[in-house]
């Protein structure tokens, strides 16, 4: 029988509620633990964790998520299983790679097969971190500047770097075996040289993957909408997982591509999603990818904000049922 | 009075004996500690190095090392802690950023006033590992593929990144503040591009930097004579730190540059050590900086074989003293 692995232990999908697919809760960039100002009140996190969580399960019937942060985005198993119990969320850890944000060097210069081997053994035996298991696996790409195509449009074998490659077909065999859900982060820099979505879901395919338990991340972060269909095409997820992120797409020009998507019949391939967190150990950044001010406000920003517009648009209770709460039980049940 | 930091606490430099002035002990690339296959017996690890240092000991009467990993390569201050009450040996912990093999995401996102603070912390209170304090600030310089300059040799400030820059300015200014060493990496792919020795040299000044505190580290993977000269102009220590490493320069010529330096008089700001390490913890790698890479076969090579040619090459044993065992101490003393 199909389970969803959650931080406290496997679940019948039947028996789970509205899911976010694409959030985080505390994550750290590689190095934080070594600042003395990056030390916290783990305890107090977790109750304010719970008390966020569990006012917008009351008032928007939520009651869980996936958390994409693997190792190198500063996962923390401990409190994941805190704040799991502490709000009553079913939660999701990720295996995999970010790797977009600064690469941990040691992986970079490990085999595919070493790789491979990883991910297997933190969704089989658990992460090294308190032995918890995850539910899916989390791969990140992202050009370094010196790698970047000279034009826009490039074919989509300049769209990823070897390295890039290497680890999401490590992914692919690892799905192959066990089942594990795969989840993507397409770069928002990369979007404007090609159709990196279709790099990555070809990757995988090729590599061995169904494209049916594989989502493609971040098609939130281009306006290209040919593209998003392109990797609609494949089979796969697409997720509009950035909402409330307005820095490269608005959240009007993205509901604007939902509906449209919608529309035109691919409701069972959506995925909607805030990439929101609880928490970001350490100092603010000076400089860096996202603050935290451009982000959703909480996690009831889409049922509260973006839905409204969904409905505005004609998409009926239904469907909107079906991309909110039914897709994610699906993609993330193997 | 001045003192020589090491993890057991501060020592009167007249305390100490002969201290290998760049070397490692454990190491291991950013993320390795998330690797199942990383787990290690540390007992064993301490026993096994501990054994190493003494039959060191034993051979050539050295006593310390400096552990110039910082955080980002893999510093673990209860290792350091254990070998060196197991050994006897004195041993020196580093603060400061190396990311020279991936860098610190969280790191290259701080302002340098937070870096500052970093690095002032972990000399004056201790790592939040264990609270060991640093005796010295090691900063590593790279440059990216994309940063690297045109053509051949390049003229100044092209051979730093503005990261690197910030960074050895930070520890520049804590120098002024406390005092304590700082000791550089310059990247062996860096050197063929000019002087990038003298371009952290000139950058540590200017921030306000004493050159007679600092260590250029890693002359020796350039043959380029002139620049070293250029190097030793502005009163700093120069370190040959890389014997027994020849995958850029041999140790033959590595010798015929020391002896020709200490022939013109630079013996005061000479350093010799090999670079080498006890254990990398992880899985061998499949790509990357240090695969098929041979280092010295023990901390004892300087002695037992470079010291034999500089002898041959008519460097006197007061000479051979005064770099290997009086510089040190002079440059560790703050």
């Amino acid at each position: 029988m199909a389970k969803i692995r959650t931080v406290l232990g496997d679940k019948d999908p039947a028996e789970m509620g509205h899911i976010l697919p694409h959030e985080h809760t505390f994550f750290h960039l590689l190095g934080a633990p070594s600042d003395p100002a990056a030390v916290f009140d783990r305890e107090k996190a977790v109750q304010e964790g719970a008390a966020q969580f569990k006012a917008i399960g009351e008032e928007f019937g939520i009651s869980g998520l996936v958390d994409w942060a693997p190792y190198d985005l500063g996962r923390d198993m401990g409190l994941m299983v805190d704040l799991s119990r502490a709000s009553g969320w079913d939660i999701v850890a990720c295996t995999g790679i970010f790797g977009a944000w600064g690469y941990p060097a040691y992986w970079e210069a490990q085999s595919l097969e070493a790789i491979e081997d990883f991910f297997r053994r933190e969704i089989e035996e658990g992460a090294v971190d308190e032995g918890v298991k995850c539910g899916i696996i989390k791969v990140g790409t992202r050009l370094q500047p010196h790698e970047h195509p000279t034009a826009p449009d490039a074919p989509l074998d300049q769209l990823l770097s070897d390295r890039d490659r290497r680890v999401l077909e490590a992914a692919a065999h690892v799905q192959a075996k066990l089942g594990t859900p795969i989840g993507t982060h397409t770069d928002s820099h990369d979007w404007p040289f090609g159709n990196v979505g279709l790099a990555h879901i070809d990757t995988l395919i090729n590599a061995g993957a169904d494209p049916e338990r594989c989502i493609i991340g971040h098609v939130s972060q281009t306006t290209n909408v040919g593209h998003v269909l392109e990797v609609l095409e494949r089979g796969c997820y697409v997720a509009f997982d950035t909402i409330g992120i307005q820095t490269v797409v608005s959240d009007r020009t993205n509901a604007a591509m939902v509906a449209g998507l919608l529309g035109l019949g691919y409701q069972d391939r959506v995925l909607l999603s805030h990439d929101l967190y609880v928490k970001e150990v350490g100092r603010p950044a000076e400089s860096g990818p996202v603050a935290e001010e451009d982000h959703a406000p909480d996690y009831g920003h889409i049922q509260r904000t973006f839905l409204p517009w969904l409905r505005e648009a004609g998409v009926s209770e239904e469907v909107i049922r079906q991309v909110t709460v039914e897709n994610p039980k699906k993609a993330f049940a193997w | 009075m001045p003192k020589i930091r090491t993890v057991l606490g501060d020592k009167d430099p007249a305390d100490v004996g002969h201290i290998l002035p760049h070397e490692h002990t454990y190491v291991r690339l950013i993320a390795a500690e998330s690797d199942h296959a990383s787990a290690f017996d540390r007992r064993q690890a301490v026993e096994e190095g501990a054994a190493m240092l003494k039959a060191v000991t034993a051979e050539q009467g050295i006593s310390g090392l400096v552990d110039c990993a910082p955080y980002d390569l893999g510093r673990d201050m209860g290792l350091l802690i254990a070998l060196s009450r197991a050994s006897g040996w004195d041993i020196v912990a580093s603060t400061g950023i190396f990311g020279v093999w991936g860098y610190p995401a969280y790191w290259e996102g701080q302002s340098g006033s937070a870096i500052e603070e970093f690095f002032t912390q972990e000399i004056e209170h201790g790592a939040v590992d264990e609270g060991v304090k640093c005796g010295i600030i090691k900063i590593g310089t790279r440059l990216r593929p994309h940063e690297k300059p045109s053509g051949f040799v390049s003229g100044r400030d092209q051979l730093l990144s503005d990261q690197d820059r910030r960074v050895l300015q930070a520890a520049a200014r804590v120098q002024g503040n406390l005092g304590v060493p700082v000791t550089t990496h310059t990247d062996r792919r860096d050197w063929r591009l000019g002087n990038v020795g003298l371009e952290q040299i000139d950058t540590l000044i200017a921030a306000g930097a004493d050159p007679e505190r600092c260590i250029i580290g890693h002359a020796s993977h350039t043959s380029n004579l002139g620049y070293i000269i250029e190097v030793l102009e502005q009163g700093c220590y120069v370190a040959f730190d890389t014997i027994g490493i020849e995958v850029v320069v041999s140790d033959q010529a590595k010798a015929a540059m020391v002896i020709g330096l200490i022939g013109l008089g630079y013996e005061k700001q000479i350093l010799l050590s090999h670079d080498l390490h006890v254990k990398e913890i992880g899985r061998e790698p499949e790509t990357g900086p240090t695969v098929g890479i041979r280092f010295a076969p023990d901390y004892g090579y300087i002695q037992r074989v470079f010291v034999q040619w500089l002898r041959e090459g008519g460097v006197s044993e007061e000479a051979i003293r005064q770099i290997t065992i009086e510089n040190p101490k002079k440059v560790l003393a703050w």
